[in-house]
C-alpha cells in the first residue's frame, strides 16, 4: 500500500515535472503555427483573389478597349459603308480578339440594324447601355440574362461618332459571362473550394453552381460583409453543411475602365482552408502521445527504481519485525537510500545486541516477579513522596486490593484514619532522612474495612547524584503471627489456670463439707448460723467460678452433631426469658428462614447464647430490647444479638476478648474469652460492633448451613 | 415606392387611396410598349418595387431572373384570385406573379369605315384600309394573331409555320400605319385616325366607351388569352412594401372599382359582386365558352422548342421592324 502511493506519488511528481513543459511548449507552438498559418492562409486566399480578379477585369477590360476602338474604326464610322461591310469588319474584330459571341449594330433610334452572328431581339432604345452609349459613353452593361438559350452576358456598348461628331450609331458587343467564368471556374481551391463573383447587389453572376447565378446571396452578416465594398474574411455557417471560409474584396476595374463593382469571393471549408493546422494537429497530438507514452514509461520505471530499495527496506523491517536480526540488506548506492539502508543494518545489529542484554533483564525481572509472588510479603516500591508505582501481587492477600488498585495511592492513605497523621510525619521523616527502616508496625485498613497489623521493612532509592528516588520494600502481615502468640499465651494461661483450679478446688471441697457440717448442729445460735449460710453461699460461688475457669482452660469435648440453630436459640431463650423480664428486658427473636442447620456442640452454643443474652441484658439497666436474627449466607450463617443499651466504647471493644477482661462489678472477664475460644473451635468467628448510647450487636459467624439431604 | 405599369392601368383614385391609408409615397412609372418596360427592369432591376405585364412577360422576366419571389404569406387576399388563374403555365405556383386583370387580344374596328368585313382577322390585311390599320408593338402578339389567322396555334414552335406568318406580316407591312403601343392605337382608334387595329379587349372597351363606332371581336380564327399580372424585380428596394401594395390591389372593393373604370375582365372572383352587371354580362369582356374554345394562352414549351420559338420570334420581329424602318 504504501509503496504503491508512494510509487503513484513519484510518477505524478514526474508527469507533472515532465509534462508541464512539454505541455506548454506543445501548446505554444500549436498556437503560433496555427495563428501564422492562419494568416499564410488568408495571405494567400487574397492574393490569390486579387489574381483573379485581376484577370476578370482584364477580361472585361480587354471587351471595352476593343468596344472603344471598333467604334472608332474608319469603316464603321463611314457612313457610305453600307451594313453588311460594317458587320463584316466588326467579325473581323469579333473573330481575332475572341471576346464577345456577338457585336451588334444599332440605330440611334434603338432599331437594331444587324449583328455578327444573332438575330439579337429588338428593344434597345430604353436599355441603359444604349443610351449611355448615345450619351457619348463607353458602357459596360450590368450582367443580365437573355434567353434562347439562357446565358448571363455583359454588353459593351460605344457610340459611334460621325464626321459631322454626332452619333450615328452605337455599337454593343456581347460578351457571354462564360468568358469570365473560364477564368473564376478554372481556379482549384483544394476538393472544396471554390470561386464567385457578385454584381453589386449581391446576385451571383459566376459560381460553379450553375442554376445559383443572378439570385442573391442570402440576405445576412455574410452578404453584409461581401457587400461592404472592402476585402476581409468571413465565415460562412449554413445548418447541416461544414462551416466555410470566405475570403471576398471588390473588383475596382482595370487601367480606364473603372469596374462594375463587382465581388469576389474565394470560399473553401475551414476544415479544408486550415487542412495544415489539421494536420499540424494530428501529428502534434500524434507526438504528444508518443511523448506522453515515453514519459508514462520513464515516470514508471523511475518510481519502481526508486522505491525498490524503499521496498528492500520495507522488506527488512518485517524481517526484523518477524525476529530475523541477522538479516542485512547490502547498500546498493552511495546515495541517502545507500545511507538509510547502512543505517537499518546497523540498527538490527544494534538490534540484536539490546534483545540479548533485554533477554537476561527479562530473566532477571521473572526471577524478581516469582519471587514477589511466592513469598508472603508485599512487595512495594513507592516514589520520593510515597506514591505507589510498584505492587507485587501479595497485596490482594494482604490488603484486599489487586496491584493496579494501589498503585497511585499513597502509602499513608492506607494507615487507620486515627493513626494517619502521625504515621504520616514520622515516615515522611525516615524519608526526609533518606533511611532505611526495619519492621516498622502498623495498622493498615484492608479494603473490606478489616484491620491488619504489618511490619514494614523499606530502604530508599538513591540516585547517583543523591537525590531520593523513593523506597523499595515489603510488607509482611503479622495479624496471625500474633494471633499465635495469644493462642500460646492463653493455653499457657489455660495450663495454670486448670493447675490453680484443681488446687483452690480441693480447698473449697473440704471448707463447702465442713460448712455442711457446722450448719447441720442445731445448737448453733442464730448469728452463727448466718455466718455459716454465707460461707456456704461463697462456697457455692467460688466453685462455680472454678468450673468456669476449668471449662475455658479445658473446654468440654465437642459432642458436634446437627441441629437446628432457630431451635436451640429458642430454648435458651425460654431459659431466660422470664428471669430477663423481670429487669424490663424483652427478647425477640427474627429467623429469616424456619430451618437453619448447623453441625455443632449444641451445649456449647447454649452456653454461648445464653452468655450473650445475658451481656445484652446487662448493658440495658433500665430494660430494653434485644433481637435475635438468624441468617443463612452462601456458607455461612450468622446470628445477630442486637440489645438497645448502652454500647461499648471504643477503647474498650477491642479488649472484650482479652480473658479477665471486665467492666461488671461481679463478671470473671472470662465469658467472652470463652466463647471466642468455643466458636473459633468451630470454625467460626465472634464479633462486636457497638455505638456508645445507641447499642451494641454480638455477631455469630459458623460454617453453614447443612443443606438437607435427601 | 416604385410602380411600373402599362399607361391608364389603375382607377383613378387607386394609388391616392393607397398612399392616404398607407402614408406610403408612391411613384408611378407608365409604359406603353411592354419591351420597353422589359429593357428598362434589365437594366436597373432595383429601379421599380411593383410592375404589372402580360404573361409573356412574366416568363422572360422570370426565365432571365430579374423577379424576386412574392412572399405568399403577405398577401392574404391571394385567396381571392378565381382558381383558373393560378398556377400558371408562364409562372408555375405563383412564385413570382400575382394575377391582376385579364383579356383577349382581339381586334377593335370603327364600323362606321369599315362594315361588310367579317369577323375574322383577315380585316387586317385588307388593302383597302391601307395605313388605317395597325398592329402592336408586341412581336408576341403580332406574330401569334398571325398563327391564329393562319390557322396555327399561337404557342407553335414549328419553324415554317412561324415563317409562313412572317411571309404574311411581310406581306402587311406596307399597309399597316405601325406597330403602336395599346394606348397610342386605342387614341388613334377613339379619333378615328385608325379603323382596325389588332387591340388587348380591355383598351377596346375602353375606346368603345370613347367612340360608339368603335366595335371590339375576338375574330373567328381565335385569339390570344393574356393576363397582367404584379411582380417585384430582383433587387427591389421595399419588397414588402409591394408585398402590401398586391395586397391592397387584391382587395375585392379595389379591385372592383379597377375593372370597373378599366372595363376589364378581373382575375380577382371576389370583386365580382362588386363589379358593374355591364362589365360582368359583356361578351366582349367574359366571353362564352364557344369563343374561349378559339382562344389559347401562351404556353410555355419544352426547352428546346421554346427556344426555337424565341430565337425565331425575335429574329422575325426584329426584321419586322427593320423592314418597317426601310
Amino acid at each position: 500500500m504504501t509503496k504503491r502511493t508512494l510509487r503513484l506519488k513519484i510518477t505524478l511528481y514526474f508527469l507533472i515535472v515532465a509534462l508541464l513543459p512539454f505541455a506548454s511548449i506543445s501548446i505554444l507552438t500549436y498556437l503560433q503555427a496555427g495563428q501564422s498559418i492562419s494568416d499564410s492562409v488568408e495571405e494567400n486566399l487574397s492574393n490569390l483573389s486579387h489574381e483573379i480578379g485581376n484577370e476578370v477585369e482584364r477580361t472585361v477590360f480587354s471587351a471595352y478597349t476593343n468596344i472603344k476602338s471598333l467604334s472608332q474604326n474608319p469603316i464603321v464610322q463611314s457612313e457610305s459603308v453600307n451594313v453588311k461591310d460594317k458587320l463584316r469588319e466588326m467579325r473581323k474584330v469579333q473573330d481575332y480578339y475572341k471576346v464577345f459571341e456577338d457585336i451588334t449594330l444599332v440605330d440611334p433610334d434603338g432599331v437594331v440594324l444587324g449583328s455578327t452572328m444573332y438575330d439579337y431581339r429588338g428593344e434597345w432604345g430604353a436599355k441603359s447601355w444604349f443610351k449611355e452609349a448615345k450619351a457619348g459613353k463607353v458602357v459596360v452593361s450590368p450582367v443580365h440574362a437573355i434567353l434562347s438559350p439562357f446565358r448571363l452576358v455583359v454588353i459593351v456598348t460605344a457610340p459611334v461618332i460621325g464626321k459631322d461628331g454626332n452619333v450615328i450609331a452605337v455599337i454593343g458587343g456581347q460578351v457571354n459571362m462564360d468568358r469570365i467564368w473560364g477564368i473564376t471556374d478554372r481556379v482549384k481551391l483544394g476538393r472544396t473550394g471554390f470561386v464567385f463573383l457578385t454584381d453589386r447587389e449581391g446576385n451571383l453572376i459566376a459560381c460553379p453552381d450553375k442554376n445559383k447565378l443572378l439570385y442573391k446571396l442570402t440576405p445576412g452578416s455574410f452578404r453584409n460583409k461581401i457587400l461592404s465594398g472592402m476585402g476581409g474574411i468571413a465565415n460562412r455557417l449554413i445548418p447541416g453543411k461544414p462551416r466555410q471560409i470566405c475570403y471576398y474584396d471588390i473588383l475596382k476595374g482595370y487601367q480606364d475602365y473603372l469596374g462594375q463593382g463587382w465581388r469576389i469571393g474565394l470560399m473553401q471549408d475551414t476544415r479544408e482552408a486550415f487542412s495544415f493546422i489539421t494536420k499540424m494537429r494530428e501529428s502534434m497530438t500524434a507526438v504528444a502521445a508518443v511523448g506522453l507514452f515515453f514519459i508514462l514509461i520513464l515516470a514508471g520505471l523511475l518510481s519502481v527504481n526508486l522505491t525498490r530499495p524503499i521496498r528492500a527496506l520495507n522488506k527488512m523491517a518485517g524481517r526484523i519485525a518477524e525476529g530475523n536480526l541477522d538479516y542485512r540488506l547490502k547498500p546498493s548506492t552511495g546515495d541517502e537510500i545507500g545511507d538509510l539502508t547502512r543505517a537499518f543494518n546497523k540498527m538490527a545489529g544494534d538490534l540484536k545486541q539490546s534483545t540479548v542484554s533485554i533477554g537476561t533483564l527479562r530473566e532477571s525481572e521473572k526471577r524478581f516477579q516469582d519471587v514477589a509472588e511466592s513469598t508472603g510479603e508485599w512487595i512495594w516500591e513507592v516514589d520520593a513522596r510515597g506514591k505507589y508505582i510498584y505492587s507485587s501481587p501479595v497485596v490482594e492477600k494482604v490488603l484486599g486490593y489487586k496491584p493496579e488498585e494501589v498503585i497511585d495511592k499513597y502509602f499513608y492513605d492506607f494507615f487507620q484514619p486515627q493513626e494517619r497523621g502521625m504515621l504520616k510525619k514520622a515516615a515522611l521523616d525516615l524519608f526526609a532522612k533518606k533511611k532505611a527502616f526495619d519492621k516498622f508496625p502498623s495498622k493498615l485498613v484492608k479494603k473490606d474495612g478489616d484491620v491488619v497489623e504489618v511490619e514494614t521493612t523499606g530502604i530508599p532509592i538513591i540516585s547517583k547524584d543523591g537525590k531520593l528516588l523513593g523506597y523499595r520494600g515489603a510488607d509482611r502481615d503479622v495479624t496471625e503471627v500474633k494471633g499465635a502468640q495469644e493462642s500460646q499465651r492463653l493455653a499457657q494461661l489455660g495450663e495454670l489456670v486448670s493447675d490453680m483450679a484443681h488446687e483452690v478446688n480441693n480447698p473449697l471441697q473440704i471448707m463447702s463439707g465442713r460448712a455442711q457440717i457446722t450448719a447441720m448442729n442445731k445448737s448453733l445460735d442464730e448469728e452463727t448460723m448466718e455466718s455459716m449460710d454465707i460461707i456456704l453461699d461463697q462456697c457455692q460461688r467460688a466453685k462455680s467460678i472454678v468450673q468456669r475457669l476449668l471449662m475455658f482452660s479445658k473446654p468440654s469435648k465437642e459432642e458436634v452433631k446437627e441441629f437446628n440453630i432457630n431451635e436451640a436459640i429458642s430454648f435458651a431463650v425460654s431459659l431466660i426469658e422470664h428471669q430477663l423480664s423481670l429487669k424490663k428486658v424483652k427478647i425477640t427473636t427474627n429467623f429469616t428462614s424456619p430451618n437453619i442447620s448447623i453441625k455443632a456442640d449444641e451445649k456449647q452454643m447454649q452456653e454461648i447464647f445464653l452468655n450473650l443474652l445475658r451481656n445484652a441484658a446487662d448493658a440495658m439497666p433500665e430494660g430494653g430490647d434485644i433481637i435475635v436474627s438468624t441468617y443463612e449466607e452462601e456458607d455461612k450463617v450468622k446470628i445477630n444479638f442486637t440489645d438497645t443499651g448502652e454500647g461499648i466504647p471504643k477503647e474498650n471493644l477491642e479488649k472484650i476478648f482479652d480473658p479477665f477482661f471486665t467492666t461488671k462489678e461481679q463478671g470473671t472477664g472470662l465469658g467472652l474469652s470463652v466463647c471466642q475460644g468455643i466458636i473459633r473451635a468451630h470454625g467460626g468467628e465472634l464479633k462486636y460492633t457497638s455505638e456508645v448510647g445507641k447499642g451494641t450487636t454480638a455477631m455469630i459467624l459458623l460454617p453453614g448451613p447443612l443443606k438437607s439431604q435427601v | 415606392m416604385n410602380v411600373y405599369n402599362r399607361e391608364d392601368y389603375f382607377a383613378p383614385d387607386t394609388l391616392d387611396n393607397f398612399e392616404k391609408k398607407f402614408g406610403i409615397k408612391i411613384n408611378l412609372k407608365t409604359f406603353e410598349d411592354e419591351e420597353l418596360m422589359l429593357s428598362e427592369i434589365q437594366s436597373n432591376p432595383r429601379k421599380f418595387d411593383v410592375v404589372i405585364a402580360s404573361d409573356n412577360i412574366v416568363r422572360e422576366l422570370r426565365q432571365t431572373r430579374l423577379l424576386t419571389e412574392i412572399d405568399s404569406n403577405n398577401i392574404p387576399n391571394l385567396k381571392n384570385i378565381d382558381k383558373k388563374f393560378l398556377d400558371p403555365s408562364y409562372d408555375p405556383g405563383n412564385r413570382y406573379s400575382v394575377p391582376y386583370l385579364w383579356g383577349t387580344t382581339g381586334i377593335v374596328i370603327n364600323r362606321a369605315f369599315i362594315r361588310g368585313d367579317e369577323e375574322s382577322w383577315a380585316v387586317l390585311w385588307n388593302p383597302e384600309y391601307k395605313k388605317k390599320i395597325a398592329m402592336l408593338n408586341n412581336g408576341f402578339e403580332v406574330i401569334g394573331s398571325t398563327l391564329k389567322y393562319l390557322g396555327y396555334s399561337l404557342n407553335t414552335s414549328d419553324v415554317s409555320e412561324l415563317e409562313e406568318a412572317k411571309k404574311k406580316l411581310l406581306e402587311q407591312s406596307p399597309i399597316i400605319a405601325g406597330y403602336l403601343g395599346a394606348i397610342e392605337a386605342r387614341n388613334k382608334l377613339i379619333s378615328g385616325e385608325l379603323w382596325a387595329v389588332q387591340q388587348h379587349s380591355g383598351e377596346g372597351m375602353f375606346a368603345i366607351d370613347e367612340n360608339e363606332d368603335l366595335e371590339y371581336f375576338i375574330p373567328k380564327e381565335g385569339a390570344a388569352i393574356r393576363v397582367d399580372s404584379m411582380m417585384i424585380p430582383r433587387d427591389a428596394k421595399h419588397k414588402y412594401t409591394a408585398e402590401v401594395f398586391i395586397n391592397y390591389i387584391l382587395d375585392p372593393k379595389v379591385s372592383a372599382d379597377i375593372a370597373n373604370y378599366l372595363w376589364y375582365a378581373n382575375c380577382n372572383a371576389a370583386a365580382a359582386p362588386l363589379t358593374d352587371k355591364e362589365i360582368l354580362e359583356s361578351p366582349f369582356l367574359y366571353p362564352d365558352e364557344g369563343t374561349l374554345k378559339r382562344c389559347e394562352f401562351y404556353i410555355e414549351g419544352n426547352g428546346e422548342e421554346q427556344r426555337i420559338k424565341e430565337q425565331t420570334v425575335n429574329r422575325i420581329w426584329s426584321e419586322l421592324q427593320l423592314k418597317r424602318k426601310q
